[in-house]
């Protein structure tokens, strides 16, 4: 087994379900982990590899929908609900906050599997993103005070020479940075460079329609 | 022999050699006459001097040298016949040896010649002894052998002459060569210029006179001969003998000689040459002899005056010299270092002596005039001055000076010594210095100081002895005696002779201390007593040097003790005389002396009773002079004397001299300081022993009647009238407190009689005891000592013929009294408490008669018992008293009381003081006496008319109550504590139709035939036991059932029950009512069905929801089936399949397909509303398989479930999948009521047959039920995710079955749902 070999997580109330959807998958060569319950699940260690979870709207110690809120907020696999009586409005506040399908049981072999399959794929695109981003915060943080200064001025689109007047510096010290600021950012061009930004969730403070004029 | 022969050196043979053939030849050049051929033989000289200087082991080879070297002058010189030749050789051999040997026998080796006597023997034994062997051998041999015709005669003199001077010539010339050559002493240069200027004189005037032409004599060669022998010795000597020699030799050779002349005078002349060399020779060594001598003694001079001049420098003393006329001439070196002058300085310019640089001027004058004496008269010379020194200080010197003197006695010299004696000067000052101070010290004291011998002779008196005895030590000196016994003669009282000398001789003896007091004569002849001590001064060995004494003058101490001692006597004379024994005893209690009669008494001597056995001198005293049976009172006194200070005061029985003991009473006093400490004990013992026999005798007597008395209880005292007591027994003395020391002491009688008694005494008994002699007894009264009085009984009687005294019998009336007065006492609290009660108590005679009436009921009545008649008194009183209604019943039962003694109590209306009658309780009873008849009647009255009030207005009051109860329109019952019926109203009766009496006759409880004949048979079971259970616990009973109306009729009624309690809370009666609710009820049933209707309506439209809630736990397995196949088919697909696999998900297939076949018919017999199949099953064996379904979710969820099963239940008739649903339901239910629940979550399962019904209960501990009546209802949920369905569900099951299910409270908390399932339905199919 790969260190990167995906793994689903089950967590239902019904251990005979457990039991049988983890011989399913195993049947299909794919790593499981069952749990009875939300909080078991939740404390348990698990392992750093693209996963989803499968998750059973009613569970007895939290229902499967608040955790599904709950978790919203970390880093979490891509959920694919399984529900005894599914109703729509349960169906469509899961998909809306973002399961990957939200499956009646008995559901089927092949709609579990697409959707366990959808779920890892998107777990795997997430990833990659995270690690980008995470190498990109790591460049931000490498940036000096004075550049961290520069960068926002500069993908707000400031002209240099409103940059510099906005930080108090000459235009020539300014073009040093901005240079620095692509250079460590690893950005190919000023659109790169918004594009980072936007990543990094730097805000845009300054407009250059404002014309640097902020009081 | 090896040894002998030792042979010397070859070139000292070689030499040798030569020497011996140059002699021989040297003796050819000289040999001027013609038929000699040798006249001087210097070969004899060589060989000589050889043998001399040789040791005689080498003595042959030299022998054999001479013998070559002479066989080799005979072939070149004399060619004498080689016999001839050898002879002469060993006659000059044997010469030499001969002479060697004298000489050296004579002088000893080496030879030196240097003094006379060597040189002298040299001459005499070498030069003219030796000759005399060869020459009588060499002139025989010429003899012999006839060589130019010689004769022995006239050859012998030339031979010995020759041979001699050859040796006077040349031997010293060998000597000195062989010497000197081995001396290496070196010549100055002025000696060596004038050995050269002797040399060429002596060479001149020997060349002059030897050529005999120009000096008459060759002697004139003598004088520069004798010059160098004197100045160089034997070298000179011997250098100027060889000159002459070699001059005569070169002279005679060159025949310029005077000694050579004609042949005929040749002979003569030969022999003048021979005695010319040889007196030259003679002389030159003789002379040379002499100066060396001379040298020599010169030499050993100067040697020792240098070493005496070095002895002189060293020695660490001033040495100096003087002149005979005393002018210093010299001063050691040390002296000059030291004083810093010279011999000079003390020479004035006009050669006249001058100490002054060196003595003291102090001194100066004095030692000029003691020197000049000295010096004038030549004796020797002692002085002592300062000497200057040179640092200018002065220090003493001693100076001593001896003249030297020659042979003829005149003073060649004076030697003078100064010897620095200022360090012994010093110390000798200070010395006498503090002898001196130590003389005046020594005078000064104060006292006779005086020093012994080590053999005791006085040597020294300090001047306060010497004064006081008229004498110095040296008046001690008398002829024929010692200076100890003279001065022991002279001072020393007569009488203290002896015992000073003894005690002298004994100190002296053993070196002890001296000590002694005796009378010491003073210079005016008057004695003085003196006390007198030595001690031995011992040097480091213990010897004893000097004896130091000290006599103190002690004559007015004497004088003092003196007159202290006769006082003492006079005292102690005075003491012992008295008639009365003393004793005097130190604090501790010792004894310090005894007075004559005191000794007397116990003829003991205090002075000889240190009893070493006894502890101390008193105890001794004690144990032999003490009766023994006194001993350990006194000594137990005695010691607490001792300890206390107190006076000691004691009779006892002390043994007298005869063995006898007698009494004695013995007071022992101290005598304190101001401090009050305790100086001293003084004792006085009286012989009382006459009294204390008296005394014992009366006592005795006494004791025997006083037994007798004091055995009595009576008091008895001896009296006069003047009060005193003069005796009272102990009970008398008991009686009044006081004890027999105080009565000793003496006690007042009048004084114990109180005031108003004495009055009586003085009025009443002495009379009677005067004129009668008695008194009858009478009461009376004393103090106590305490102050109390005692009542007594007192009968007195005067002593026959003595009016004043008398004796007095005393009976103590306190016991007495005191009952009186407790009787009194207890009257008194009797009447006051009688009086006191409040209720009226009167008694009456048997004879009807009013004896007494209490104040109670004096007070009550208005009257006193005096107010009633004394005839017809109670009848009469009872007219006064009882209310006309009341008197006749009174009087009526009073009677019969009295006849027949019963009790009488009766009620009856008494008039009051205020006129008002009230009613009144009366009791009496009779008291009987032993016989049983009747005494007294004793009687109360009590006032009850405010209860009868009380009670009438009650009575009153329920009557109206009654009426009321019985008038409402309520069925109302009253039961007593046990639930019996006493009382119903009259529309209960009306309602049932029988009376409550009724009951009574059918033989059962009025309860239970009420019940019985009332309650409609299915609700009598519930209200017996709910009634019974209500009247258990006291609580209040409710409850519907139907009763039977009078008519037939059950209709529906509420009874309702409620205890009625008394103020102190215990239940007095049940109060009954029943309603009539019939109508009610109707209605209810009515709108209940109306409300089941519309249940089973919403039931119906919530279906679908029903059905989405079934859905869910049929999808759960479905969902399980469905994946398990898939997975199934793909391990089935797989390649290889696998099978393992495959079976075990369908296994699992058949599992979950089965829980889903479970649910559908589960949910199937939900809707059938109707009993199932029903089978017998075991209710217990369901509640433990819900159990073991639930266990696995009750461990997740930490709940603990107890199941308590009660043993052997029946089986019931069941269908048991809803049951067990039911069961899971609750459990289920429970664990999430508890889900809150912080604590231990515990869920009870119990199971108990009741009655008819098994009944089950689930009790949780969680929060309780909020709506207990609507939980059951359908759809109601308080889950958040609940249907709402679940225990409506249960319901319908647990109803379905003919049973019940309900919720309650469950204590402590939580709540309990108990479904009841009928025995009965046991019975179906």
């Amino acid at each position: 087994m790969s260190m990167d070999e995906p793994i689903v997580f089950i967590v239902d109330d019904d251990a005979r379900l457990r039991e049988a959807l983890a011989e399913l998958l195993d049947s299909h060569g794919i790593r499981t982990a069952a749990f009875g319950s939300a909080s078991e699940y939740i404390n348990a260690e698990k392992p750093d590899v693209p996963a989803c979870l499968i998750l059973d709207v009613e569970l007895p110690d939290i229902n499967g929908l608040d955790l599904q809120r709950q978790i919203a907020s970390g880093d979490h696999p891509p959920i694919v609900f399984i529900t005894g009586h599914g109703d729509i409005p349960s169906s469509v506040r899961a998909i809306k906050h973002g399961a990957v399908d939200f499956l009646t049981k008995p559901f089927s072999d092949a709609d579990l599997m697409s959707a366990i399959e959808a779920a890892i794929a998107e777990d795997r695109a997430r990833r990659t993103a995270r690690s980008e981003l995470r190498e990109l915060r790591r460049r931000h943080m490498e940036l000096t005070p004075r550049e961290r200064e520069v960068l926002p001025l500069v993908v707000s689109g400031l002209l240099n020479k409103q940059a510099a007047a906005e930080l108090g510096i000459s235009e020539v010290t300014l073009e040093i940075h901005r240079r620095n600021v692509m250079q460590k950012m690893g950005a190919a061009s000023l659109a790169d460079l918004v594009r980072i930004a936007e990543r990094l969730e730097i805000p845009i403070t300054h407009s250059r329609r404002a014309g640097g004029t902020r009081a | 022999m090896p040894v002998w022969f030792r042979r010397p050196q070859l070139l000292h043979l070689g030499l040798f050699f030569a020497a011996y053939v140059a002699g021989c030849g040297f003796a050819q050049a000289l040999a001027i006459v013609p038929e000699i051929t040798v006249s001087v033989w210097p070969p004899g000289g060589v060989f000589i001097a050889t043998l001399i200087l040789t040791s005689p082991r080498t003595w042959p080879w030299w022998v054999l040298t001479g013998g070559l070297a002479e066989m080799f002058a005979q072939l070149v010189w004399f060619h004498d016949p080689p016999a001839a030749g050898f002879l002469i050789y060993v006659g000059n051999a044997l010469g030499a040896v001969v002479g060697a040997t004298l000489v050296n026998g004579a002088n000893g080796r080496p030879i030196r010649l240097e003094t006379m006597r060597e040189v002298l023997a040299f001459l005499v034994l070498g030069a003219c002894v030796s000759p005399l062997v060869s020459a009588t051998v060499g002139s025989a041999t010429l003899a012999w052998f006839g060589i130019e015709a010689q004769t022995f005669a006239a050859v012998w003199p030339l031979f010995w002459i020759g041979d001699a001077t050859g040796i006077l010539l040349i031997a010293p010339l060998t000597l000195v060569a062989i010497r000197y050559g081995r001396d290496n002493t070196q010549l100055t240069a002025s000696e060596r210029l004038e050995a050269g200027i002797i040399a060429l004189i002596f060479l001149a005037i020997a060349a002059l006179a030897l050529s005999g032409d120009y000096l008459p004599t060759p002697y004139l060669t003598m004088p520069p001969l004798l010059w160098a022998a004197a100045r160089f010795e034997f070298r000179g000597a011997a250098g100027a003998l060889a000159l002459l020699a070699l001059v005569t030799v070169a002279l005679t050779i060159s025949g310029g000689s005077q000694f050579v002349g004609d042949p005929e005078s040749q002979r003569a002349r030969q022999i003048d040459l021979h005695v010319f060399l040889a007196i030259s020779a003679l002389t030159a060594l003789i002379v040379a002899a002499i100066s060396r001598q001379h040298q020599l003694a010169l030499l050993k001079v100067r040697q020792s005056e240098r070493q005496l001049r070095e002895l002189i420098d060293t020695v660490p003393a001033f040495i100096w010299c003087m002149t005979p006329e005393g002018v210093p001439s010299y001063l050691s070196p040390l002296a000059r270092k030291v004083t810093g002058v010279g011999p000079w300085n003390l020479v004035a310019k006009d050669g006249s002596r001058s100490l002054a640089a060196l003595v003291h001027q102090d001194d100066l004058a004095a030692m000029e005039v003691e020197l000049s004496n000295s010096v004038d008269a030549g004796r020797p010379f002692l002085w002592k001055y300062r000497q200057r020194q040179a640092d200018g200080s002065h220090r003493w010197v001693e100076c001593r000076a001896e003249p030297l003197r020659d042979e003829n006695g005149a003073i060649v010299q004076w030697y003078g010594v100064a010897v620095d004696i200022e360090d012994v000067t010093r110390a000798q000052e200070a010395l006498s210095d503090r002898e001196r101070e130590l003389s005046q010290l020594v005078d000064l004291v104060p006292s006779h100081v005086w020093r012994l011998g080590p053999d005791g002779e006085p040597v020294f008196f300090n001047k306060r002895m010497a004064d006081f005895i008229g004498m110095d030590v040296s008046g001690t000196d008398r002829p024929g005696m010692t200076r100890l016994a003279a001065m022991i003669d002279a001072v020393v009282h007569p009488d203290d002779t002896a015992p000073f000398a003894e005690a002298m001789r004994r100190s002296l003896a053993t070196g002890d201390p001296f000590a002694m007091r005796y009378r010491l004569r003073r210079h005016d002849g008057v004695h003085h007593w003196m006390s007198s001590r030595a001690e031995p001064l011992r040097d480091k060995e213990g010897r004893i040097l000097q004896w130091y004494g000290v006599c103190h003058d002690i004559q007015d101490q004497v004088e003092a003790e003196e007159v202290v001692r006769q006082s003492e006597q006079r005292l102690r004379e005075l003491v012992d005389v008295v008639p009365v024994a003393i004793a005097c005893l130190a604090p501790d209690g010792e004894p310090t002396f005894f007075n004559g009669r005191m000794t007397e008494l116990i003829g003991l001597d205090l002075m000889k009773l240190d009893d070493p056995e006894a502890k101390s001198r008193a105890e001794a005293v004690i144990a032999a002079a003490v009766h023994p049976e006194d001993v350990p009172g006194l000594t137990e006194a005695f010691n607490h004397s001792l300890a206390t200070g107190e006076p000691l005061s004691r009779k006892y029985r002390l043994r007298q001299t005869n063995g006898h003991y007698r009494w004695v009473d013995n007071r022992i006093e101290p005598l304190r300081d101001p401090d009050g400490n305790v100086l001293q004990w003084y004792g006085v013992c009286v012989d009382i022993d006459d009294q204390m026999r008296l005394y014992n005798d009366v006592e005795e007597r006494e004791a025997k009647i006083r037994r007798l008395v004091d055995s009595d209880v009576i008091g008895i005292v001896i009296w006069d009238l003047d009060g005193r007591l003069i005796d009272a027994n102990d009970a008398f003395l008991r009686m009044v407190q006081y004890d027999r020391k105080e009565l000793d002491a003496g006690i007042d009688w009048l004084a114990m009689t109180p005031p108003e008694w004495r009055e009586v005494h003085a009025r009443e008994e002495a009379a009677e005891l005067a004129q009668t002699g008695k008194m009858q007894p009478r009461e009376k009264e004393y103090f106590r000592k305490d102050g109390t009085r005692v009542p007594v009984l007192i009968g007195a009687a005067c002593f026959e013929g003595q009016s004043r005294q008398g004796v007095a019998y005393i009976l103590d009336l306190t016991e007495l009294k005191r009952a009186e007065a407790a009787l009194r006492d207890r009257e008194r609290e009797l009447t006051r408490l009688v009086d006191t009660v409040p209720v009226q108590l009167w008694c009456v005679s048997p004879g009807a008669e009013p004896a007494y009436i209490n104040k109670t009921m004096m007070d009550y009545i208005g009257l006193r018992l005096e107010d009633f008649g004394a005839e017809d008194g109670l009848p009469s009183a009872i007219q006064t008293v009882v209310h006309p209604d009341d008197r006749a019943a009174l009087l009526e039962g009073l009677t019969r009381s009295f006849e027949t003694g019963e009790p009488f109590e009766l009620k009856f209306r008494n008039r009051r003081w205020d006129g008002e009658y009230r009613w009144t309780q009366g009791h009496a009873d009779p008291l009987r006496d032993e016989s049983g008849r009747i005494i007294r009647w004793y009687g109360a009255n009590v006032d009850i008319h405010d209860h009868v009030i009380a009670q009438e207005a009650l009575l009153e009051r329920e009557r109206f109550l009654w009426q009321l109860v019985e008038t409402l329109p309520a069925m109302i019952d009253c039961a007593s504590l046990d639930g019996e019926p006493v009382y119903r109203s009259q529309q209960l009766r009306h309602f049932l139709g029988y009376q409550l009496e009724e009951l009574d006759e059918t033989g059962k409880s009025r309860l239970a035939g009420t019940i019985e004949a009332g309650v409609h048979p299915d609700d009598r079971a519930g209200v017996k036991e709910e009634y019974a259970r209500c009247l258990r616990t006291g609580e209040p009973y409710a409850r519907r059932h139907r009763l039977r109306r009078f008519d037939g009729e059950y209709r529906w009624v509420e009874t309702r029950a409620a205890p009625m309690r008394n103020a102190e809370g215990a239940i007095v009666q049940w109060n009954v009512i029943c309603l009539d609710i019939d109508g009610e009820v109707q209605a209810q049933e009515e709108l209940s069905l109306a409300q089941e209707r519309l249940a089973r309506a919403s039931q119906a439209a919530s279906l679908a929801e029903l059905s989405a809630s079934i859905a869910h736990e049929v999808n759960q397995p479905l969902a399980a089936v469905v994946a398990n196949s898939h997975a199934c088919q793909r391990w089935l697909t797989a390649d290889p399949p696998n099978l393992e696999r495959a079976q075990k998900t369908v296994a699992h297939i058949l599992r979950d397909a089965n829980a889903a076949a479970d649910v559908v018919s589960r949910v199937r017999g939900l809707f059938r509303r109707s009993a199932g199949e029903k089978e017998s099953a075991s209710l217990a064996n369901i509640v433990l398989e819900a159990r073991s379904l639930m266990s696995e979710e009750a461990g997740r969820r930490r709940v603990r479930i107890d199941v308590d099963i009660e043993n052997g239940l029946p089986l019931l008739a069941l269908d048991r999948l809803p049951i067990q649903q039911v069961l899971v339901n609750l459990i289920r239910n429970g664990m999430d009521a508890m889900d809150g629940v912080l604590g231990e979550r515990v869920l009870d399962v119990r199971v108990r047959r009741i009655a008819g019904v098994v009944r089950a209960e689930v009790s949780d501990c969680g929060e309780g039920i909020a709506f207990p009546d609507r939980i059951f209802e359908p759809f109601f949920t308080t889950k958040g995710n609940g249907m709402g369905m679940g225990l409506a569900i249960c319901r319908s099951i647990v109803e379905a079955h003919g049973g019940r299910l309900w919720a309650e409270r469950n204590e402590p908390r939580g709540a309990r749902f108990v479904f009841t399932l009928p025995v009965e339905s046991q019975v179906a199919s």
